[in-house]
């Protein structure tokens, strides 16, 4: 069953654009895209690199590790057709940032 | 007798060592290696996902020491994040699943081709040397092509690669065995210099023009630069592969019901490669360096110490795979370390299943019989790179006709 939880501050993602947080055991990455917040899972498809670290480019994420990207509405990838990047729905109550899970 | 990566008999199989490694000393000091080896998966997790602690910078030259062909460089296996993704970047495209996807029938081509000419030499029926007429030729032809080096000096290449691979052991060889080593690493210097000054005055639709022509940063690669990610490539690609078929047909020559299988349903093949890979690992262990002082399982590790992630231990650590010493072609392995962990993840890892998978197919397709003769395996001169160094086989191979060619 789908849960909402307060992940993180607004204002800690605005000041360095993606954070990562972990809920109910999952761990999720934050992006600050053209003043939209979104979640994906934290980790990456492909080898499990760790996309918060990623560069943002365009609305794809790449990934620190190896460079596969990621488009972070749709969560398909460029370089495979089988893998998708699981995205989580954001609600921003003020400052609070509540991902579905 | 303790585990020591330079004792063949240990190397043989190491596998009893390292469930001793595992249950009594996880991270232990190995005099003989001046490094750390680490045994266990969760361990090895830790090392290999924290390359601020953990450092690649001196794989290569803990593995080559002074055999390394291109040492003015070093290769992207031995550079850090972030530095690392932006030459790995460079590979990425040729290597990744939608770049690979057409390359079944080639592969499938050359597979043919190999059994053609092992056929025109011995007959319908017969022996052959699995490792050196098929499973050595195989992934190098492929290999070749994508990367642009010459398919007719594959044979040459082998010998190249295994030489570099064995200058692991160099502190226990003597002068002439060194001067083989060296011989090789020069050779293959030689040969890439040459490729390298022809792609430059003609590029061609291949991956080694392809990076004389990238740019990184607005900046060209430099010659060494070009050179070294080749030949990772082409070592990369090489021998792994074959070893990972070797090592197949070695664990398949005593379990006959296991063929019948994936003869009666080749659907089967894939996972099984999945459970060679976990079960006898093509790459043994990886190389990391210290860049801080540290602890793991309880064991201080001074900065600047070698430490070894022994992946073929990890497949093995019953925390994380039930009954590790079980060869089990229906279970999902998941997670292995054999392709490494972390952002060095092995580039080729789809290739190299894609290429193992056809590879078993066509064999089995082309040989109603086909088995690896009894015997004590001949294993590779490495503790690095796992795979029998030669493996004489008995075959029969199906009528032509009803044998889809192609």
């Amino acid at each position: 069953m789908a849960e909402t939880l307060k992940v993180a501050e607004l204002s800690a993602l605005q000041e360095k654009s993606r954070l990562a947080v972990k809920a109910s055991g999952k761990e999720i990455a934050l992006f600050l895209v053209d003043g939209q917040v979104l979640a994906t899972a934290g980790r990456c498809p492909h080898a499990q690199g760790f996309l918060h670290n990623g560069t943002v480019c365009e609305g794809k994420v790449s990934c620190p590790w190896h460079g596969w990207n990621w488009n972070l509405t749709t969560g398909e990838c460029d370089e495979s057709e089988e893998l998708l990047l699981e995205r989580y729905p954001v609600h921003v109550e003020g400052n609070d940032i509540y991902v579905v899970l | 007798m303790s585990y020591d990566p330079l004792v063949p008999a240990i190397t043989e199989n190491p596998y009893p060592h390292y469930a001793k490694l595992r249950s009594d000393t996880p991270v232990k000091w190995i005099e003989s290696m001046q490094a750390f080896a680490v045994a266990r998966y969760d361990d090895n997790m830790t090392v290999l996902q924290n390359a601020d602690i953990y450092s690649s910078s001196k794989f290569w030259p803990a593995l080559l020491g002074e055999y390394d062909p291109v040492p003015e460089v070093p290769p992207m296996i031995s550079l850090d994040p972030p530095g690392h993704v932006r030459i790995r970047k460079l590979a990425n495209p040729a290597f990744v699943p939608r770049a690979i996807s057409g390359f079944p029938p080639k592969i499938r081509t050359i597979a043919h081709a190999l059994i053609d000419d092992i056929t025109a030499q011995h007959g319908t029926a017969g022996q052959f040397d699995f490792v050196w007429e098929f499973s050595a030729l195989f992934p190098v032809t492929v290999v070749a092509d994508v990367l642009g080096v010459d398919v007719a000096r594959r044979s040459e290449f082998k010998h190249w690669v295994d030489d570099l691979l064995a200058a692991g052991n160099r502190a226990s060889y003597g002068p002439e065995r060194l001067a083989q080593i060296d011989k090789s690493s020069k050779a293959i210097r030689t040969y890439f210099d040459a490729l390298y000054e022809s792609r430059r005055r003609e590029p061609q639709a291949d991956l080694i023009s392809a990076f004389i022509t990238a740019e990184v940063d607005g900046e060209h690669l430099t010659k060494s630069e070009v050179m070294n990610l080749s030949i990772l490539l082409l070592i990369g690609g090489v021998e792994t592969t074959t070893n990972l078929l070797g090592i197949t047909w070695v664990l398949l020559r005593d379990r006959p019901e296991i063929v019948q299988r994936l003869r009666d349903n080749p659907a089967l093949i894939p996972n099984m490669i999945e459970e060679v890979l976990r079960f006898d690992t093509p790459v043994q262990m990886l190389f990391r360096h210290t860049l801080k002082p540290t602890v793991l399982n309880g064991v201080a590790i001074p900065e600047g110490s070698l430490v070894l992630p022994l992946l073929g231990s990890s497949n093995r650590d019953d925390s994380q795979f039930p009954n590790p010493d079980v060869f089990d072609i229906d279970r999902k392995p998941g997670q292995t370390m054999s392709f490494g962990n972390g952002a060095h993840y092995c580039l080729g890892t789809f290739l190299s299943k894609m290429e193992a998978r056809i590879a078993i197919e066509v064999l089995l397709e082309r040989f109603e019989e086909f088995k690896a003769q009894d015997g004590p395996v001949k294993w590779m001169d490495s503790y690095f790179a796992r795979g029998p160094k030669s493996l004489p086989v008995t075959f029969k191979a199906r009528s032509r006709e009803g044998v889809a060619h192609g």
